[in-house]
């Protein structure tokens, strides 16, 4: 076991920026539990029929695109509640995945892949996009005007209206990349184990949530926020190794970790904030 | 995050999101399943066609009135309790632990400790999502969701630890909780018993809390906004923290009753999905204890039709979560027919 758990960091990594994409533009995306699901199963698919793991990976892609639009036509044009519709997503998928695999192989089991994981020189591919597609989202969020409407959108719509861009747009193309990125990240969960497991998510999708607000919700520091917390699910699997621990133990520990560094970095924010005029946050007066 | 705004309180699209999703299972009837007419006649049937098929209804009707009661309990006060599942879960295995623990000559007495037990559990869960809210200003949407995640495997972990595991059994299981504990059955062989009942003195409970006393005014107040109750000098602390307690410890209440009342042990997953559901119940319902008891009963048929439709192989799908789904996707969404939208806009 390597000092950086890489495998288990991936995932969260890229999880984590499809969220943080979200989160930038003002609408949280809440469904990257189930869309990394469904990424995982379509990227598992993909490569099963065609045994091509570009393949895998751009059905993944496309299909998490999409579940970031269904959820961006429920909160923009149906004016939904972002987080209850994308609870209903987070439903939905695990249904529909689970529906999907049954009627292909007529259970509800395991999805096997005989394609080994690429690595290069010993290092995973995966990590290796995972890190570069963290660098792009700082220079395309922070270095380009596409970037600067985009946060604006988050920050302050009534001055986007006011100068005749539409902040709605904006945040139907988070969403969409917000899937994209949520799906990608079960895509490279699936390819590394090399199967698709029902239930392959496990509260990851949840927990790069959390590293999103760790990783004081900028790309670069979301990097360290993901290794603290792959150092945590390290930690829970190496306990079970070591003393032989019930599965469900090993299972709990990693969301009550979570728990813990949420409230600690929580309280931070609070002693940070205090004393200061508490203003009410733009864009969110409702006419 | 941002603030978010109270969902509940805005909005036309109840009826619509549950026609939707009706339409939406009757079409996938009639198009995957193999022979629709049986499909469908199972579906608006099956639920009502016998003895069994209404304890069953009866049952979850009731227990989703719980769950629901409790998920619309925190929302009413503003606060998201996302860990209905684990709530409910820990509140089982709390009950079966007193039951176990307990002599057996206590009876009846016994019964109400156990059952007690499963609330305290509950409520601890809840109210500490309440206590991190009010004291570090941890999101309690968060918190109870993970809180929930680590509770439920945890609760497996024990199932089948020392002293509790079933020593042979095909089912991942405690051991049985002594006969002298069980709550008397209803319309045996379902799933009813005497205890769910307990659900419709709740509802009337706190529909006269929350609709007709000062304590009720004050928590819808925080429910609404916030800001506006700490200004009016209300004690924001409390109300955080106390819908999220009696929230966790009616979901307690509803796991205690499943293992006392049907399972009579501790089964695995036997509470999978009831707090999902109660907070489906509790979006229908929009927080209003009175409206909570139709839509639990609503989503109750809609999941007992799902299960036969899917038991006599008419259906290769789980339907009851596509309706959750559609039901939360779409609950929120102000729909408005076109022309009423033009009327109101002139």
């Amino acid at each position: 076991m390597s000092l950086v758990p890489f495998d288990l960091l991936t995932p969260l990594l890229v999880a984590g920026l499809g969220a943080l994409w979200s989160e930038r533009a003002g609408v949280l995306n809440i469904a990257v539990e189930g869309q990394m699901l469904a990424g995982a199963l379509a990227a598992v698919l993909g490569v099963h029929f065609t045994g091509n793991l570009a393949v895998g990976l751009t059905v993944a892609v496309v299909f998490g695109a999409l579940t970031g639009l269904v959820l961006a036509w429920g909160t923009l044009d149906l004016k939904a509640d972002p987080f209850i519709a994308a609870l209903g997503l987070n439903l939905l998928l695990p249904a529909l995945a689970g529906w999907v695999s049954f009627s292909l192989f007529g259970n509800l089991g395991v999805i096997r892949l005989d394609v080994a994981p690429p690595s290069w020189g010993g290092i995973s591919t995966f990590f290796v996009a995972a890190v570069l597609l963290a660098v792009v989202t700082h220079i395309v969020l922070f270095q380009t005007p596409w970037g600067l409407r985009l946060r604006a959108a988050g920050t302050s719509s009534p001055l986007m209206v006011s100068r005749g861009l539409s902040p709605s747009g904006y945040q139907r193309q988070a969403l969409a990349l917000s899937g994209a990125l949520a799906a990608l990240a079960g895509a490279f969960l699936a390819l590394t184990l090399g199967a698709y497991v029902p239930g392959i998510s496990a509260g990851k999708g949840w927990i790069a949530l959390v590293a999103l607000y760790l990783g004081v919700r900028r790309p670069l520091p979301l990097i360290a926020a993901c290794l603290v917390l792959a150092w945590a699910e390290q930690a829970s699997n190496l306990l079970q190794a070591v003393r032989n621990l019930p599965s469900g133990l090993v299972l709990g520990l990693p969301p009550l970790l979570t728990v813990a560094v949420f409230v600690v970095t929580s309280a931070a924010k609070k002693r940070l904030s205090r004393g200061k005029l508490v203003r009410p946050s733009p864009g969110h007066s409702r006419t | 995050m941002k603030p978010r705004s109270n969902p509940l309180t805005s909005g036309v699209g109840t009826l619509v999101a549950l026609g939707l999703a009706l339409i939406l299972a009757v079409l996938l009837l009639a198009m995957l399943s193999p022979n629709p007419a049986g499909a469908l006649r199972a579906f608006f049937w099956g639920p009502l066609s016998s003895g069994l098929a209404w304890g069953n209804l009866l049952n979850q009707g009731l227990l989703l009135t719980l769950t629901g009661l409790a998920a619309s309990l925190a929302f009413g006060a503003g606060s998201f309790n996302l860990g209905g599942e684990g709530q409910t879960y820990t509140g089982g295995l709390a009950a079966l632990a007193a039951a176990l623990v307990l002599p057996v000559a206590w009876g009846p007495g016994g019964t109400l400790v156990a059952l007690t037990a499963g609330i305290a559990a509950g409520m601890t869960l809840g109210g500490l999502s309440g206590w991190l809210k009010v004291r570090f200003d941890a999101d309690e949407m968060i918190t109870t969701f993970l809180l929930s995640a680590s509770a439920v495997p945890l609760v497996d972990a024990v199932m089948t630890g020392p002293g509790i595991g079933a020593a042979e059994s095909m089912l991942i299981q405690s051991r049985p909780a002594p006969e002298a504990f069980w709550l008397p059955g209803l319309l045996t062989p379902s799933n009813f018993h005497v205890g769910v009942l307990v659900a419709l003195p709740l509802v009337v409970l706190f529909g006269i809390l929350v609709n007709h006393t000062p304590w009720g005014y004050r928590l819808r107040l925080m429910g609404r906004n916030r800001d506006f109750a700490r200004y009016a000098g209300i004690s924001t602390g409390f109300y955080a923290l106390v819908p999220l307690a009696l929230s966790g410890g009616l979901h307690g209440l509803a796991g205690a009753l499943g293992v006392l009342g049907t399972q009579h042990a501790l089964v695995q997953g036997f509470s999978a999905g009831w707090g999902w559901n109660g907070i489906a119940v509790a979006l229908i319902a929009r927080t209003n204890p009175w409206a909570v008891v139709p839509a639990a009963f609503l989503l109750a048929f809609l999941d007992q039709a799902s299960r036969t439709v899917v038991l006599q192989g008419q259906f290769p799908f789980q339907l009851s979560a596509l309706f959750q789904a559609a039901i939360l996707f779409f609950i929120t969404a102000r729909i408005v027919l076109p022309r009423w939208r033009k009327r109101r806009a002139s």
